[in-house]
């Protein structure tokens, strides 16, 4: 029981962070309810070696991130969700309209490089705690999100103005340079 | 924050909240007890084959070809209260799945909101109060059929409730004052028209209001409701949270075990999918049955489908569920709302029922 109401505690505090941050990765309720639901039945399962555990929360992140990437590498079938944006006529201003652009592109990086984007820029974490976060070098974690938002321009070219520019975007040092 | 960040944020926002420790521990705990219990079918497994050892094998019996349900995925409309809790069951305990369903809850504040959802097949099963029914009928939508029982009250799984300050204390305080109820003419607000004329008022004495379950403890704080009637465990969990005062001995008696809900879908829908039909109901059934061993079963999954807390589960009151709807009791039920003026004929059950 008691393991019971520590994990009840637990989860109480970080299951929404966890479950928006599921849903980002994932794009789909379901299958976000899936992600997390796994990760805490085996947070569950080792509860009392996790009591040890300095910062839980990392580590359901942690554990998260890493599923995700896996599950999809191994069952991803390339599938694109099917909302499309409305068919009218729109200005390029109109949010809901440009959310539903950024949803689609989203969902067409690849998971890392979906995972770097959300962890940068969405919870705003550092790039060194993106790193951590995906076990990867702050090298992978700057090359992955500078990847990540010219394929989101290239995507979505009404994105672009409003994409945030990375201090050392390779582009931009380069232009620096000469 | 960046735009892009922002973006981000408000997509996150579109994401539904559960609460998945109560489904966590509940998967958990079964994977642990599926272990146990293969561990003990392994240990027969090894008895039987020792003790049959040198006996000629039996045949065996050639698996029966039984169709796969006509429908691989099934969607149903809940009303999230503790009368939904066999199917959030079954697919807990991955009863649906055993039958070849894939079922998918969605959720609806009223009985009359899934009528014309399942008329478009925007449903193909939707949870009832009979009463809603019973009304549509009269009004000429026919096409319904009750296929399956859900719920049967018991003292305290509904009441009436109202601000803790107010000084509202019995039903005749309510002279003047807006009542609210999940739909209007349905079971709910035959209740609310029964207890006001035990307490010597009529409808038209109060304002009759529709505000779903979820939404009466901010309706009632605002000061937009006056009273509300209410279905556990909201009745339970508004409480502990201070927001509701129940209403004492405001129910009349004879409502107090009604079988308050049961699942209706169209009798096309029931003419095309048999099968999907007999395996939806057996998985229920089965769920019902889990619950009639052991009612702690409702305390564990009302949280993985509710806002309610595991500590306030433990509270929570509710009936019984029957798998068979009870034609006696439907007939009782349907006598009430047409002497309280819901329905003016006598409810033809025996074609509500598919008899």
């Amino acid at each position: 029981m008691d393991r019971d109401a520590g994990f009840r505690a637990f989860v109480d505090a970080h299951q929404r962070p966890l479950l928006r941050l599921a849903y980002l990765l994932t794009g789909e309720a379901h299958l976000a309810e899936d992600l997390l639901q796994s990760v805490l039945v085996r947070m569950i399962g080792r509860w009392p070696k996790l009591r040890r555990v300095d910062n839980l929360d990392a580590y359901a992140r942690k554990t998260m991130l890493n599923q995700y990437i896996s599950w999809r590498r191994r069952r991803s079938s390339g599938e694109v969700p099917s909302a499309h944006p409305p068919d009218r006529a729109y200005t390029p201003e109109d949010s809901t309209v440009l959310r539903i652009v950024l949803r689609q592109a989203l969902m067409r990086l690849t998971p890392k490089q979906r995972a770097v984007l959300v962890l940068r820029f969405y919870e705003d974490r550092s790039e060194r705690d993106v790193a951590d976060l995906l076990g990867c070098s702050v090298g992978t974690v700057k090359s992955q999100a500078h990847h990540a938002l010219a394929r989101l321009r290239a995507l979505a070219p009404e994105l672009a103005p409003r994409l945030p520019v990375l201090d050392d975007d390779p582009a931009h040092s380069e232009g620096a340079r000469r | 924050m960046t735009w892009l960040g922002e973006q981000l944020g408000r997509i996150a926002d579109e994401m539904p909240e559960h609460d998945l420790a109560a489904r966590a521990i509940a998967v958990h705990q079964r994977r642990r007890r599926n272990l146990v219990a293969l561990a003990a079918a392994a240990v027969v497994v090894v008895t039987l084959v020792a003790v049959t050892a040198g006996v000629r094998a039996l045949p065996a019996e050639p698996p029966v070809a039984a169709s796969p349900p006509e429908l691989s995925t099934v969607r149903i409309g809940l009303i999230p209260s503790v009368e939904a809790a066999p199917v959030y069951l079954a697919l807990m305990e991955g009863y649906f799945q055993e039958e070849g369903l894939t079922v998918e809850p969605m959720m609806i504040t009223g009985a009359a909101g899934a009528v014309p959802q399942a008329e478009t097949g925007a449903l193909d099963l939707a949870q009832t109060d009979y009463t809603t029914h019973f009304r549509a009928y009269e009004l000429g939508r026919r096409d319904f059929l009750i296929v399956s029982s859900l719920h049967q009250a018991a003292p305290g799984s509904f009441a009436i409730v109202v601000h803790p300050e107010s000084k509202i204390r019995t039903m005749a305080d309510l002279k003047g004052k807006r009542v609210a109820i999940p739909n209007l003419m349905d079971r709910g607000e035959l209740t609310v028209r029964a207890a006001l004329k035990h307490a010597g008022l009529s409808r038209d004495d109060v304002k009759l209001v529709e505000v779903p379950y979820p939404q009466v403890a901010a309706a009632i704080d605002k000061g937009k409701i006056a009273a509300a009637l209410l279905a556990e465990p909201f009745v339970t969990t508004f409480q502990d949270t201070g927001q509701v005062r129940v209403l004492e001995n405001a129910i009349p008696r004879e409502f107090e075990n009604l079988h308050t809900a049961g699942i209706a879908a169209t009798a096309e829908w029931v003419r095309e999918h048999p099968r999907t039909l007999a395996a939806f109901q057996r998985a229920l059934a089965k769920a019902q049955h889990l619950i009639a061993s052991d009612p702690e079963q409702v305390r564990g999954v009302v949280p993985t489908y509710t806002r309610v807390e595991r500590r306030q589960a433990a509270k929570v009151t509710f009936g019984s569920y029957p798998a068979e709807p009870d034609r006696g009791e439907l007939q009782r039920l349907a006598d009430l709302a047409r002497a309280h003026g819901i329905i003016e004929q006598p409810a033809d059950l025996g074609r509500l029922l598919g008899e």
